[in-house]
This record gives C-alpha cells, sequence and structure tokens, in this order.
C-alpha cells in the first residue's frame, strides 16, 4: 500500500475510519501534530520557558510522550524532565527503569527516580504481601496507582512544574469513559479530557498528549523510532472491568470504526455543558496535599498499613 | 511455508500459505487489525499488505503497558 498523503512511499498504518494509508515519515508528522495541538491547546506553547514534568511509566506511551516533547522543547522553548516513581515492584520495574535511563541518556534529558519505599515508607509489593494475607482492603492495584498520583504531583509541583504529563492514549480514555460511566462517576468523567478541568493551588495541571493517538499508532512509533520501550507486564496487573471494556470497544470499533473517538468527542460536549459542576476540593489534614476527602486517600492507607511496618 | 511469531503468545508457527493478505492472517488469530501491529521482514506493513512464501512475520499486540 502507498502513502495516500505523499503517494510515494510504503505505508506503515492504515486508519480505517477515514480510509487512509501512511508512510513512516508522513505518519511520524501526524503523530507529532496531533501531540502539538494538545500542548497548543492546553496553553503549553503560549509564553516560553515553561516546565513539563513527565510521569514516565517505562511503557511505550510515557516514552512516547516523553521523547516527542523532547524533540519539540527547543522549537517552542520549553523545559522538559522525566519523573517516575520506583513503587518497588521487583521483576518489572528494574526493567522499565532500564528503558526511561537508556531514552533519556541517548537524548540528554534530564530524569528524576522518586522511592516510594523512602518517601512512604513501604513498597507495592509489601503493600500485596499484606492484602494477600488479607490484613488490608485494598488492592495492589489502588495502593499503586494512589501513591503514583500522590508522588507524582508533589514531586512535579516541588520541581516547579508547570504542567504534568501522562501517557494516556486515546484507548486508555475511551475505556475510563465507559468504566467511570458504569461506575457511576461522572464527575471522573468530566474532571480531565486532555488536560484537568479543575485547577486548584498544590495541583499541578495535568495534561495528555497522547489523548488524540490510538494504542496501535503509539506501538508503530515506539517501533519505528526505536523507543525502548519495555513489554512488559507489571506482576501485579489484574483483569478486572477494564480488560472487559477493552475487549467491547475494540469490537465495535472493528464494526464501525471512529467509535472511541467518537467517545472523546461526547466528553467534551459534556465538559462544555457542566462547567460548574465542581467536586469540593479540600486539604488533607494529615499531609496538607490536595484531596476530595478530609483526609486523602494516600494517608487512609498509609496509616493502615503503617501498623504492620 | 510463512513463519509467523506471535510475541504475546512467545509462540512462532509456521503457514504452509504461498501468499496471505496481513488481515486475514490477524483474524485467523483472533485479533482485530486495530489490535495487533504487522511486521514483515522488519517492516511495519498494513492490514492490506500482502504476505508472501518465505517472509517473516511477527504480530506485535498493542495492549501492553503504558
Ligand atoms: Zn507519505
Ligand atoms: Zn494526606
Amino acid at each position: 500500500m502507498r502513502c495516500s498523503l505523499c503517494k510515494k512511499d510504503k505505508a506503515v498504518i492504515k486508519y480505517r475510519h477515514s480510509n487512509m494509508y501512511l508512510c513512516a515519515d508522513c505518519f511520524k508528522k501526524v503523530f507529532e501534530k496531533k501531540a502539538l495541538v494538545v500542548l497548543k491547546r492546553a496553553g503549553v506553547l503560549r509564553g516560553s520557558g515553561k516546565l513539563i514534568v513527565v510521569a514516565v511509566s517505562g511503557g511505550k506511551d510515557s516514552l512516547n510522550t516523553l521523547y516527542v516533547l523532547h524533540k519539540y522543547s527547543e522549537i517552542y522553548d520549553y523545559d522538559v524532565i522525566a519523573l517516575l516513581i520506583n513503587e518497588g515492584i521487583s521483576g518489572y520495574r528494574e526493567y522499565t527503569i532500564k528503558g526511561m535511563i537508556s531514552l533519556c541518556n541517548k537524548y540528554k534529558i534530564e530524569y528524576k527516580i522518586v522511592s516510594m519505599e523512602n518517601e512512604i515508607g513501604f513498597t507495592v509489593d509489601f503493600a500485596t504481601e499484606l492484602y494477600k494475607k488479607r490484613k488490608i482492603r485494598w488492592k495492589p492495584c489502588t495502593v499503586c496507582g494512589v501513591f503514583r498520583r500522590y508522588l507524582l504531583n508533589k514531586h512535579a509541583r516541588e520541581m516547579g512544574a508547570d504542567f504534568l504529563a501522562t501517557g494516556h492514549n486515546l484507548d486508555d480514555e475511551a475505556q475510563t469513559i465507559l468504566l467511570n460511566i458504569f461506575q457511576d462517576s461522572l464527575y471522573r468523567v468530566i474532571q480531565a479530557d486532555y488536560i484537568s478541568r479543575e485547577i486548584v493551588p498544590k495541583m499541578v495541571p495535568r495534561i495528555k498528549p497522547l489523548y488524540y493517538i490510538y494504542e496501535k499508532e503509539s506501538v508503530v512509533y515506539a517501533l519505528l523510532n526505536k523507543i525502548p520501550a519495555w513489554h512488559i507486564e507489571c506482576p501485579h496487573a489484574q483483569y478486572g472491568m477494564r480488560a472487559d471494556i477493552r475487549r467491547f470497544l475494540n469490537k465495535l470499533e472493528d464494526l464501525k470504526p471512529g467509535t472511541k473517538i467518537n467517545l472523546l468527542l461526547s466528553r467534551e460536549k459534556i465538559i462544555q455543558k457542566t462547567k460548574s459542576l465542581k467536586m469540593p476540593m479540600k486539604y488533607c489534614e494529615i499531609c496538607g496535599e490536595p484531596s476530595t476527602h478530609e483526609i486523602c486517600r494516600a494517608c487512609q492507607i498509609r496509616n493502615v498499613i503503617n501498623k504492620f511496618l | 511455508m510463512i513463519r509467523v511469531k506471535i510475541i504475546s503468545r512467545a509462540k512462532e508457527i509456521e503457514l504452509k500459505e504461498n501468499k496471505i493478505i496481513a488481515e486475514k492472517l490477524i483474524r485467523k488469530l483472533g485479533f482485530s487489525p486495530d489490535e495487533v501491529v504487522v511486521v514483515r521482514n522488519g517492516e511495519v506493513i498494513t492490514e492490506d499488505d500482502e504476505i508472501y512464501d518465505g517472509d517473516f512475520v511477527e504480530i506485535i499486540p498493542v495492549a501492553s503497558g503504558g
């Protein structure tokens, strides 16, 4: 198949909803343009000297995000630093750290690694052991998610970040929309699209440069750019409702290409209509971090786990 | 013969066909075109491209950690 744009080179990807084929060079340009659209709309490109901290997990999406943001940092005059939270998951984290470090060394990108054990006092592996012995009620993924968000925001803020960028792609977002609707959490559907919609003190605005990028595009981009992403699954990964929704959405997309992006477009319309709907933001009585509860989730979990240390 | 390696399932299969459209192969393996990336002899191809006798094909599932 030939590229629909340059009509010259061999295509590497087909967009089924628009019946378009793109070669490697044209695809990279389109991919990067979609990321730049988010940066522009989010206000990153306004003015100069902004600092974007990129939350890196070591997978293809976060490394692509880091790579693209770095690639355009000089042209648009902003700074990029990678931030990785080491949750202490052995047999997994040591590999993904390697991926990030090799990308950062290759392109001379500054990075910071924060150890959950040093900061919080225990690792996700330790919390998982407690969970298995049924002494705590939180699943490993909950503990991991809560503390990762907590530490990412805290450290990005302390680093002086104007934005915290994450690697969420179009597929992740479409799944999240359905997942939250199925759990009757409308607030979670509208609190963020490509940027967090509620800006409160101590919360670094979050942006998702890959918001309009299909997961498949992310894999192709990582392959073409030789991004050292580790195709390794977290040993604690659970296959809850998200996995079912992923299969369901993939099936619908197969039958009717464009389904996933329509979900995202609907969300944007709901956000426009519900601008007044706000969750009251408080600050944790123990640690002072922003939270929707009197005591933040991180401190709630920490209080219980500390009894076993 | 076409050699096919499915990355997630860590296994390799051999097809007797002389020629097959990538999409047909993808569906044969139980995937939809958006769920995998097909690499033929080291090059990324689309689901509409053809695979021939003697080719080595890698099927990379897109669903993996972010
Ligand atoms: Zn082209
Ligand atoms: Zn707290």
